[in-house]
Formats: structure tokens, C-alpha cells, sequence
């Protein structure tokens, strides 16, 4: 079974299926009902009098349902339609399908109906590399429902399986014998439900079915009022509208609700095997996503606070203060073959989080979940200084203890070859890698503020003010590569630089940590031939030892890593460049129909003349759904500020004009406008333009302020 | 011969308040098995501040825990993971779930921890 994977997902759940509707899986074909992190069905076949189906039509209109239209019958070239199959199913604690059948022919036909049902109830861990389960297996046909269950332990999971019309039901699956009348139909409800025994309370029935079809509309109502309560979008350019509409449907579909958040959502970090947790990944999401719908930053910044290590354990490589960086309820974990309970490995999660919570308030105004979260906050900002700095050289440097099953590189470049010299060696470990630095000096000057304005601590702001100041400095004397005129990758073991040309250098623009005297270099080979493909910077410059167009992290382009180095290029008045990188992106974002994948290969734009995908199991991911909300408030100019929203719009050449509408934050609801002009027509200097209009040379405070 | 759970409990109203806890108002009780014998405790979370005594098997709390004692011995000196238990199924929880992820914040870690590397070596 090759082709087109269909998925469908509620929060944690969600189902991989073909274009048939089938489940069928393989290593090759990763398909199942999964919810929180195990598998539940892995197989789900129909057939109808022994014969597979034949898929005319798949209609995935929605995240959280779809349709399959099928014919009797595979691979030939005429299709005999004396008969339709319509399979819609719904996912949500299971799922639920009408499976309808419809016979077109004068005569009354006689059927047998027929699902096979299995599972290995492997653990996402295990799903590819299909490793040998411990415990039993039961399968049992009881009062009219097929149960199928694993037991390990005190560990147990369990499939149910009912349909609401008379069928066969044996151990390995349900049987119709059915006779359709002429030009007739059938049709049955498939309830599959799954149960996490002894963890979460018995459910009876899947979250929607027929006779509880008002729950489903719930879902579509659901997604209309996210859609309706996000900034509106007005542009003439037809492309960003799709990216845009596209980017917060994803953004929905992403939404995680752990158990502790009183059904508020964070994002997961992409569908469909990061539906989880991430530290790093839930932080720039959220980031990215704060002028359009910021309540996921207020949920993300509450559940990894909740979550927050608070002692040494080198299998969870957590420490006091420490933000997770990822988040399983797997066997794998269970049995703490995995370290996922949380699993602390990263080195950047904890700086953001403090980043998060202040951009998070200078947006909001929320100073109550400042205040909610200060012990949390200072926590973080400690284990910047206590524990993160290995080598006692005033640096974040990270060095897993959890040899077997830990994450060797914990920054977001996390693949074994990512931190490379120039020359392509490796360096030994711990690795000091460069942005996690401008993480930690934006952290500590944004903790400043929080701890002034809204601790009532000037001993600590004053401190950390100093703190970062210092690091700025060492950091610029340390890092900086005098022949080449960029920053270090990273630092090694001996304090020497790691002295590759990367991407990274746009986080520390991000961060502030640069020198302006030093930004301009920067700049250079950002936008220079070597990094900047045509679509976007690489995450490794060409001319690199290790560099490889299809590289996961050593030259391909990252729309995400992209939105953040726009951001930081902004940051230091570098407009222009900004919305040269805002283009690349979202022209990108076109050949993918408005879904920008993960990363995208790294060749020069004027070779292929299209954005050449990096094949990657993650559709949609999380972060690259937000880049193009970050890159549109790069493009605007949108910059919170003493309480206003100020619009300072720089559009690429590639747009007229592009407008949001409704943006909200502590100010209400407001509205931004860029425009832009061609270059002879300047507004002179003392003309008052109005307030909502401004044109690539002016600043305003958006206009139209009002509450909704 | 008090158990670690007993030593656990008892030392609890000796600790400093705690500012991580200081949003958490709540009761949690736990009834743990040991052979035939049943021992009940409440935990009532303040503020910051935590205590625990003996109770009835029926005292009022917004969470109960129920499981073995042992388990629960290795869980309070940090020899278990309280997560993972509970994802195994090796005890359950039953009410506001938010406590219990509070109530984690109170325990040590595994024993014969390397934990900070100064200079990136073992300690």
C-alpha cells in the first residue's frame, strides 16, 4: 500500500489512513488509530465479498474528518459501478465511521461486508522500528463488542469495536452478510474506542457519532470561531491569503490539551508523530503566533511552568529550573525505557520561556500570569547561571547525562551532525552553540523588566541587567570570527570556535546580543549567496565541509529558522533585507498550497526555480504553520509599545499592500496597514499622512482602536 | 519502623515554603496497601506550605491516590517516578489531577545523581 496518506486528528488522537479509508500498517506505511503516543488499531481493512476497494475520491476538507468515496474492485482501467461505498469517519477518543453503501443495479444484491481489525498497540517510539512488544495480547468477542487489549504489567490499553447494525463479530474482526435492495442502500455506525484502563475513566462511546451528531458540528463551530476571532487578513496578493487561512487552520489542528490545563491548548509540535509537547517547539510557536491568537502562549507558558524540573536526574537530563523538552504517555515511557516523563533535554527551552512570558505581557498586558509565574521565571533564569553553564565560562552549555537514550544535541539544529567546524570535523562535548546565548542574554534583560515592573525586585534587575551586559561583551569578543566577520557556531569543549557559517547568526540578531557594530557583517552573509538560497537563508552556509543541499540541518532551508532571522534582522533596522527574506518564504509557501513543510532543500533558487521538498514524515508542522504569521508581522513592522501597537510596514516587492484587521492585545482590538509605494512618490516630510495609512518610510501607531 | 512514606509525610511541615507551590490550595489523599494492612494520609497543600497526617479512609480530599506502599516508598526517596508509575498503571489518581503534578514538585530525585558537570566531566 504506497500512495497519498490521509490524517485526520482531534488534540492527541488522530488516524493515518490510505485513500481507501484503510489502515494497514507497515514500516513503510506508519498508518493507525494513535492517542497519546500509542497505537490502537493497526489494521482496519474493508472489503467487500473478499475484494479491496478502489478509492475514487478522498475528501479531507477538515482536520478532524474525512470522507472516502469508493468502487469495488483495484488497479483496473474500467470501473464497474454497479455499487458505491461512502466511508466518513471522525476522530475523537477513537473514531467513529458510517461506513454507507449504496447498490445502483435494478436487482437486489447479497454482500458480504467484512473488517479485519488489529493492533500491535505499539508505542510511537516503536511504530518504525517495529521492536518486540513484552506484554499479552487478548482479543475478546463480548455482548455484542469486540475488545482488544494489551496488558503489561499493571500496563493495560484496550480497542473496542461496535456497530450499531447486526454483524459477525470474531477476534479478528466484524462480518456483514447483508442484501441491499434494488437501487438501495445500507449503512452502519463503526465505533472504535479507546481506553487507557486504570489511567483515564471508561468511556462507552467514541466523542461524535450519529446519534450524537451535535458533537461534530461542535468541532466545525469550534474551527469557524477560532477563524473568526484571529486577525482578519486584507491583501492583493491571492497566494498569502491561502498561506494565511491555511496557517491558522493548522495552527487548530495542532492544538494539544494535556490533562492539566482545563482544556486550554498549546500547540504540538506537527502532525502526526509530534502531537505532544515540546518545550522549544510550543515557545516559538507560541511566539510566532502572539499577534493572533495569544492565548496559546498562555497555556504553553502555564504547562511547561507546571512541568518545570525540580531536582537532578541524569535519565530525564532534568535540573532544577529546567524546561522540558518533550513530553510522552507511551509503554516506552512508562516502563522508563524512554526518559519522556517529561525528558529535559534541551538547552534552549529555559531562556525562551522567560523570552515567551515577557513578549507574551508586553503584548497582553496580562500581568497576572507574570505575577502567577514569577517563582517558575526565576527558577529558569538561575538555571541559566547554576546549572547551565558546564565550564563555569558564563555560557549555556548543554552535554547530555542520559548516554543511551538522550538527545546528544539539545539546540534546535538536533541531528548528530549539525555542529560542525568548518572543515566539517565535530567537535567533543559539551558544546556552548551560539544562539543559545542570545537566548540567555534576551532572557536576562527581559527578566530584568518582569523583576522590576512586576516583581517589585530592582536588586535582581539590576543584577541582571549587569549579567547581560557582561555577556554581551564576552560573548562578542568570544564568538566572533575576525577573518571571516561572522559568529562562531557554537564554542567546543576547550572553549575553541566551532568556526562553521550558519543560520544561527540570525537568532543572536533575534536576541539582540549582537554589536551594532558587527550587525552589518552579519547581515552580509545572511543575505549573501553562500547562506541566502533565493528562498531563504540555509541552515549551513555553502562552501562548509559538511554543507549538503539536502541536509536535514546542514543546508536545508527552515521557514521557521527563517521567520526568526527576519525578526532579527528587523530588529537592527535591516527592513529591506527582512522582506527580501519575507518573499523568499512565502513565494515558497505557494507551491505547497499555503502549507509550508518543515524545511525545504537548499539549492539555489534560480537552479530549480521551485522550492524542492525535504521528505519528512511532519505535515503540518507547528512552527513552520507560524512562520508566516511571524514573517507578516515582520513585514508590518508590529512592535508593541509603552501599550500601543506601533506599525512601521517594510513590504516586500512583491506586495501592494497587506493589511491586518482586528489584531488583538492590551490595546483591544486594532488595526495595521502597509502599503507600498512605488519609490518616486515619498510623502514629504511634514505632510500629516493619516494615521492608518503609512507608506515604507513612516511609523505610526495603528489606527482604529477598539475593543471588540 | 517508620517507613519511607512515614519519614516522607511527617517531614513535610518542617520545609520551607515553597514559591512553586504558592498558587496550590487543595487536599489530596492518598490510601496505600500494604500486604493486608491499609494506611490513609492527607496532604493538604497551602499556599506554598505542605503537611500531612494520618486520616480516615474516607476524609475529603479534591484527589486520591490509591496504590501500593512499597511503590510508594520508592516514589517518596525518589527511586520511582511518579509519571511514569502512573502512566504503568501502577497506581491511579482519581479527581484533580493538577494536585498530583503539584504534589511531584515535593519529591527528591533518583539517588546517586551525576547532575552538574563542571569542566563537562562526571562528577
Amino acid at each position: 500500500m504506497t500512495g497519498e496518506l490521509v490524517t485526520i486528528l482531534d488534540g492527541n488522537t488522530f488516524v493515518v489512513c490510505d485513500r481507501r479509508g484503510d489502515i494497514e500498517a507497515s514500516a513503510t506505511d506508519p498508518t493507525g488509530l494513535f492517542s497519546f503516543d500509542t497505537r490502537f488499531l493497526s489494521q482496519w481493512v474493508l472489503t467487500i465479498d473478499g475484494e479491496r476497494l478502489q478509492a475514487l475520491s478522498t475528501d479531507n476538507v477538515q482536520y478532524f474528518e474525512a470522507r472516502h468515496f469508493l468502487v469495488p474492485g483495484t488497479g483496473t482501467v474500467y470501473v464497474n459501478a454497479t455499487m458505491s461505498i461512502i466511508r466518513q469517519r471522525a476522530v475523537g477518543d477513537g473514531f467513529h465511521e458510517e461506513l454507507l453503501i449504496l447498490n445502483h443495479e435494478p436487482e437486489p444484491v447479497d454482500l458480504v461486508v467484512r473488517i479485519d481489525a488489529a493492533t500491535d498497540f505499539a508505542d510511537l517510539f516503536e511504530v518504525k522500528d517495529q521492536l518486540e512488544k513484552k506484554g499479552t495480547y487478548s482479543n475478546v468477542v463480548e455482548d455484542g463488542r469486540l475488545t482488544l487489549t494489551y496488558e503489561r504489567d499493571t500496563f493495560r490499553r484496550s480497542t473496542a469495536i461496535t456497530a450499531s447494525e447486526p454483524a459477525e463479530l470474531d477476534e479478528n474482526g466484524l462480518t456483514f452478510r447483508i442484501t441491499i435492495e434494488p437501487h438501495g442502500r445500507w449503512t452502519t455506525d463503526l465505533s472504535v474506542v479507546t481506553a487507557f484502563v486504570g489511567v483515564i475513566g471508561h468511556r462507552a462511546a467514541p466523542k461524535y457519532g450519529r446519534g450524537r451528531r451535535v458533537a461534530r458540528p461542535n468541532m466545525q463551530q469550534d474551527l469557524d470561531r477560532w477563524i473568526a476571532s484571529a486577525p482578519r487578513l486584507e491583501t492583493d496578493d491571492e497566494a498569502l491569503r491561502v498561506t494565511y487561512r491555511r496557517s491558522l487552520i493548522d495552527l487548530a489542528a495542532l492544538r494539544f490539551t494535556p490533562l492539566t490545563s482545563r482544556s486550554r491548548s498549546l500547540p504540538a509540535a506537527g502532525l502526526p508523530w509530534f502531537m505532544t509537547m515540546f518545550g522549544r517547539d510550543s515557545i516559538f510557536t507560541s511566539l510566532q503566533a502572539l499577534a493572533f491568537t495569544p492565548e496559546l502562549a498562555a497555556t504553553t507558558l502555564r504547562e511547561l511552568a507546571a512541568r518545570q524540573g525540580t531536582r537532578i536526574d541524569d535519565f530525564r537530563d532534568e535540573d532544577p529550573g529546567r524546561i522540558l523538552h518533550e513530553l510522552r504517555y507511551g509503554e516506552l515511557t512508562a516502563f522508563e525505557e524512554r526518559p519522556h516523563s517529561p525528558y529535559y533535554g534541551a538547552a534552549d527551552a529555559t531562556p525562551l520561556f522567560v523570552v515567551l512570558l515577557d513578549e507574551y505581557e508586553r503584548w497582553t498586558g496580562d500581568r497576572a500570569l507574570v505575577r502567577e509565574l514569577e517563582a517558575e521565571a526565576r527558577g529558569a533564569l538561575a538555571w541559566i547561571d547554576e546549572y547551565a553553564d558546564l565550564q563555569g565560562t558564563g555560557y549555556i552549555w548543554y552535554r547530555r547525562r542520559n548516554e543511551e537514550t538522550g538527545l546528544e544535541n539539545q539546540c534546535w539544529k538536533d541531528s548528530w551532525d549539525s555542529i560542525s567546524y568548518h572543515d566539517g570535523r565535530l567537535p567533543g562535548f559539551p558544546r556552548a552553540t551560539c544562539e543559545l546565548q542570545g537566548y540567555a542574554y534576551d532572557a536576562k534583560v527581559r527578566g530584568a523588566r518582569l523583576a522590576r515592573k512586576f516583581w517589585n525586585d530592582p536588586h535582581l534587575a539590576d543584577r541582571l541587567e549587569r549579567d547581560a551586559a557582561n555577556l554581551k561583551r564576552r560573548f562578542n569578543r568570544d564568538y566572533w570570527v575576525a577573518d571571516g566577520q561572522y559568529f562562531a557556531l557554537a564554542l567546543d569543549e576547550h572553549g575553541g570556535q566551532v568556526d562553521a557559517l550558519s543560520s544561527n547568526i540570525g537568532h543572536l540578531l533575534w536576541s539582540g546580543i549582537v554589536e551594532k557594530s558587527k550587525a552589518r557583517a552579519v547581515v552580509r552573509h545572511l543575505m549573501g549567496p553562500a547562506l541566502f538560497s533565493g528562498w531563504g537563508v540555509r541552515t549551513l552556509a555553502e562552501g562548509e565541509a559538511r554543507y549538503n543541499p539536502i541536509g536535514y540541518h546542514n543546508g536545508t532551508v527552515w521557514p521557521f529558522d527563517n521567520s526568526i532571522i527576519a525578526a532579527g534582522l528587523r530588529r537592527y533596522g535591516y527592513k529591506e533585507e527582512a522582506a527580501r527574506i519575507a518573499a523568499g518564504i512565502l513565494d515558497a509557501a505557494e507551491f505547497f498550497d499555503g502549507r509550508l513543510p518543515e524545511a525545504f532543500a537548499g539549492y539555489d533558487r534560480a537552479l530549480t526555480k521551485y522550492p524542492v521538498l525535504y521528505p519528512t514524515a511532519c505535515s503540518p508542522q507547528a512552527w513552520s504553520t507560524g512562520a508566516p504569521l511571524y514573517l507578516l508581522q515582520t513585514i508590518l513592522g508590529l512592535e508593541p509599545f509603552d501599550g500601543h501597537l506601533v506599525v512601521d510596514p517594510a513590504l516586500p516587492a512583491t506586495l501592494g499592500h497587506v493589511a491586518l484587521l482586528d489584531i488583538p492585545g492590551r490595546w483591544g482590538r486594532i488595526d495595521a496597514y502597509g502599503r507600498r509605494r512605488p519609490p518616486q512618490r515619498r510623502v514629504p516630510a511634514n505632510a500629516h499622512a493619516p494615521a492608518s495609512h503609512q507608506n515604507d518610510a513612516g511609523r505610526s501607531l495603528a489606527s482604529s482602536s477598539r475593543t471588540r | 519502623m517508620p517507613t519511607p512514606t512515614d519519614q516522607f509525610f511527617e517531614q513535610l511541615g518542617r520545609r520551607r515554603n515553597d514559591p512553586l507551590l504558592r498558587a496550590c490550595i487543595g487536599s489530596m489523599r492518598f490510601d496505600l496497601q500494604r500486604g493486608n494492612r491499609h494506611e490513609h494520609w492527607r496532604l493538604d497543600l497551602r499556599k506554598g506550605d505542605a503537611t500531612a497526617e494520618r486520616c480516615a479512609p474516607d476524609s475529603d480530599a479534591a484527589c486520591v491516590v490509591r496504590g501500593d506502599g512499597e511503590l510508594f516508598d520508592d516514589i517518596v526517596t525518589g527511586r520511582a517516578n511518579a509519571m511514569a508509575a502512573l502512566l504503568r498503571g501502577a497506581y491511579s489518581v482519581e479527581g484533580d489531577v493538577g494536585l498530583l503534578m503539584a504534589f511531584q514538585r515535593l519529591l527528591p530525585g533518583p539517588p546517586n545523581q551525576r547532575g552538574l558537570q563542571r569542566s563537562g566531566e562526571p562528577r
